[in-house]
């Protein structure tokens, strides 16, 4: 694709190509009309001075001399002519310049209308005659008027070496023009086209992998200023993501290959020394290959809802039951930490997926378990308008909120001691968000005064959607 | 060598300070980077196993620190970042050398060997003393050409002695170094593992290697009969 400056000057090129020519046509022919209309004008201005000294008497047109003198008829020659005939033709008078020659018609019949046209002169010069049907006083006639044919002309070399000159000038300056248009254009399009330019260079200059820097809109042209704050807009996201991502990447990594290490120490501990092979080294190992083998399920779960492949089936359901049985999944885990689980039930019908649904319970009770802090409560609400889980969390501010579902984030990342009694891989609530996603609504955090923290999934919107 | 363990994931620490120790180190093990601090401030370590994501301080900022106050104990990190990013970073803030989760423990060991060896100036990892050669990365001895067999314990108070030829070490200072904090060893065990190690080095009627400076400590000097 060619280059906006390529295309702007092309375009401006074409329409001055178009522009100039036609100007210069339109001051050529305006100017060729006013002074064919001023050549006209004095024709006609000698021809009524002709027909206002001129007389019919006894079949004879009589004309004063001293007018043809004054008109430029007179008998040298290179003057003007004039000659007057009868409608059939029959000459009646003419100038003494014309001698014994005939002043030549136009093509178009005669009208009381003046016309006019190029001819050739008798002596042979190039001229303009302008002819017409007029009446001259008659003594013959007794409405005192008789109708002939008057034909004035005059010599239009100069008028023709005029506009000759006219024509040459304008398209001189046309083709000119047009020349230094083509240079100059491209200039003044590339110097218009610079904030465009410096823009593009700006937004190229930005490091794909690390988009830190931001447009100053404010230096833009208006025109550009909403170009420029979309593209801070979407660097202010790709940020985000990017940041996300190696949040993502190094948890991820954290998460996977911690628990491999712990594998293979086990192991070579194991085999190096063989008094080591214990029942509990054994256990150990078993362990890590069910924390393995739990973050490997997950992480399907997460792909599997992320492709879309994870059925919904709506159906009734009691919100209370599928609370109470949530709740006593967990209670074992909880009482090993010494935590309390409370259950609010709610009544009325909840038309949801009862896997989804446990799934989400799961893990959010899963992870109420893991982080809160030793003799807390857990309170769990399952109603027909939504699932909330509370548990105070003493280490969390509002600005982790936000990552709370993002897979493997851990506002600690500590393996401590007793990790065993139940997972915490980091995916938990990353699979409560997509789980809530599937039913058409949207898993929310909120850390009320005190710190207690509360994921919200709300069902008020399930039915709308899902129907 | 008396190492510090710097790691959250328990199992992990737990196990790998277990396998050093057999190998005959001392392993002090601290699960976040402020306890590995204090440890730090108890106890002179040859070298330091830090994990870099750890909760609260990360790894990477207490070395930051320790670099700043001019600790120069050689320092291995143990991550799963494994980026050019995150090693140069690692690398850049001080770290002497980097290792990526999952690892050998032979080879952590070895590399740890390599730290303290490159910390003393000596870049072989065989030393002949004497009659003795030591080679600290086969962890063998032998005397005169034969192989002597020791126990880790043995050959960290060997170790100990041989890398510092000539210079006396207190009961104290060699207890430091065979035994981390959480161990309780018995008033004479420095003695009786002295005394255990000369056997091996010297058999009846040979020149003993190991000396006793009555008041100050045990030396290990050929040139002395």
């Amino acid at each position: 694709m060619s280059s906006l400056l390529t295309r702007l000057t092309l375009a401006l090129c074409v329409a001055a190509g178009f522009l100039l020519p036609a100007g210069g046509c339109f001051v050529y022919f305006t100017a060729e009309r006013l002074l064919l209309r001023n050549f006209d004008g004095i024709l006609a201005a000698k021809a009524d001075a002709l027909i206002t000294t001129s007389e019919m008497d006894r079949g004879k047109l009589e004309t004063d001399l001293e007018v043809q003198e004054f008109a430029g008829f007179g008998s040298a020659a290179g003057g003007d002519y004039f000659e007057f005939r009868t409608p059939d033709g029959a000459l009646l008078a003419r100038s003494p310049s014309l001698r014994r020659d005939r002043l030549p018609s136009l093509s178009a019949p005669l009208t009381r209308k003046p016309q006019s046209g190029f001819l050739d002169l008798p002596d042979g010069r190039p001229g303009r005659a302008l002819w017409l049907v007029v009446p001259v006083k008659s003594r013959d006639h007794p409405e005192g008027a008789t109708l002939v044919e008057l034909g004035v002309a005059s010599d239009s070399a100069s008028l023709s070496q005029t506009l000759h000159t006219l024509g040459m000038v304008v398209a001189g300056t046309a083709t000119v023009g047009l020349l230094v248009g083509l240079l100059v254009l491209r200039g003044v399009v590339r110097r218009s086209l610079q904030p465009v330019s410096d823009l593009a260079k700006e937004v190229q200059e930005i490091p794909v992998d690390e988009p830190a820097r931001a447009i100053d809109a404010t230096a833009l042209p208006a025109e550009l200023v909403p170009v420029g704050r979309r593209v801070n807009d979407l660097l202010s996201r790709a940020r985000e993501a990017i940041e996300r991502e190696r949040r993502f990447s190094s948890h991820a990594a954290h998460e996977l290959r911690t628990p491999l290490a712990e594998l293979r120490a086990i192991i070579e501990l194991m085999a190096e020394w063989p008094d080591e092979r214990t029942t509990e080294q054994f256990e150990e190992a078993q362990k890590v290959l069910k924390g393995l083998e739990q973050l490997l399920q997950k992480l399907t779960l997460l792909s599997r809802a992320e492709a879309g492949r994870q059925p919904v089936h709506l159906e009734s359901l009691d919100p209370a039951a599928l609370g109470e049985g949530a709740v006593e999944r967990f209670r074992a885990a909880a009482e090993l930490r010494g935590l309390s689980l409370v259950l609010k039930p709610g009544s009325g019908p909840l038309r949801s997926d009862p896997v989804i649904w446990e799934a989400i319970a799961n893990n959010l009770l899963e992870n109420a378990v893991s982080h809160a802090p030793a003799g807390a409560t857990i309170t769990v609400e399952s109603s027909a308008e939504q699932l909330a889980v509370s548990n105070p969390a003493p280490g969390l501010s509002s600005a982790d909120l936000p990552h709370l579902m993002e897979r493997f984030w851990k506002k600690h990342s500590r393996h401590g001691e007793g990790e065993e009694i139940i997972s915490h891989s980091g995916l938990g609530l990353s699979l409560v968000a997509i789980y809530a996603q599937l039913l058409g609504t949207a898993a929310t955090a909120e850390l009320q005064p005190g710190g207690i923290l509360t994921i919200r999934v709300p069902w008020s919107r399930t039915e709308g959607t899902q129907g | 060598m008396r190492l510090l363990f710097i790691e959250d994931a328990t199992r992990l620490r737990k196990t790998v300070a277990r396998a050093l120790t057999r190998l005959g180190h001392a392993v002090d093990e601290a699960s976040s980077a402020e306890e590995g601090a204090e440890l730090a401030e108890l106890a002179e370590y040859d070298a330091v196993i830090l994990d870099i994501m750890l909760p609260g301080q990360s790894g990477l900022e207490l070395l930051a620190t320790w670099r700043r106050q001019q600790v120069e104990t050689p320092v291995l990190l143990l991550t799963a970042l494994d980026s050019v990013d995150d090693r140069v970073r690692g690398l850049v803030t001080g770290a002497d050398d980097y290792l990526i989760k999952p690892f050998a423990i032979v080879e952590l060991a070895a590399r740890l060997e390599a730290l303290v060896r490159r910390r003393h100036g000596k870049p072989d990892s065989r030393l002949q003393i004497g009659p003795l050669e030591i080679d600290f990365a086969a962890r063998s001895v032998s005397l005169l050409g034969n192989p002597i067999t020791l126990t880790a314990r043995e050959f960290a108070l060997l170790e100990c002695l041989a890398r510092h030829p000539g210079q006396i070490f207190s009961r104290e200072q060699i207890e430091a170094r065979l035994y981390n904090e959480t161990d309780s060893p018995l008033s004479n065990a420095v003695d009786a593992a002295v005394y255990s190690l000369r056997r091996k080095l010297s058999p009846p009627g040979a020149p003993q290697l190991i000396h006793t400076r009555r008041g100050l400590g045990y030396v290990l000097d050929p040139s002395v009969s």
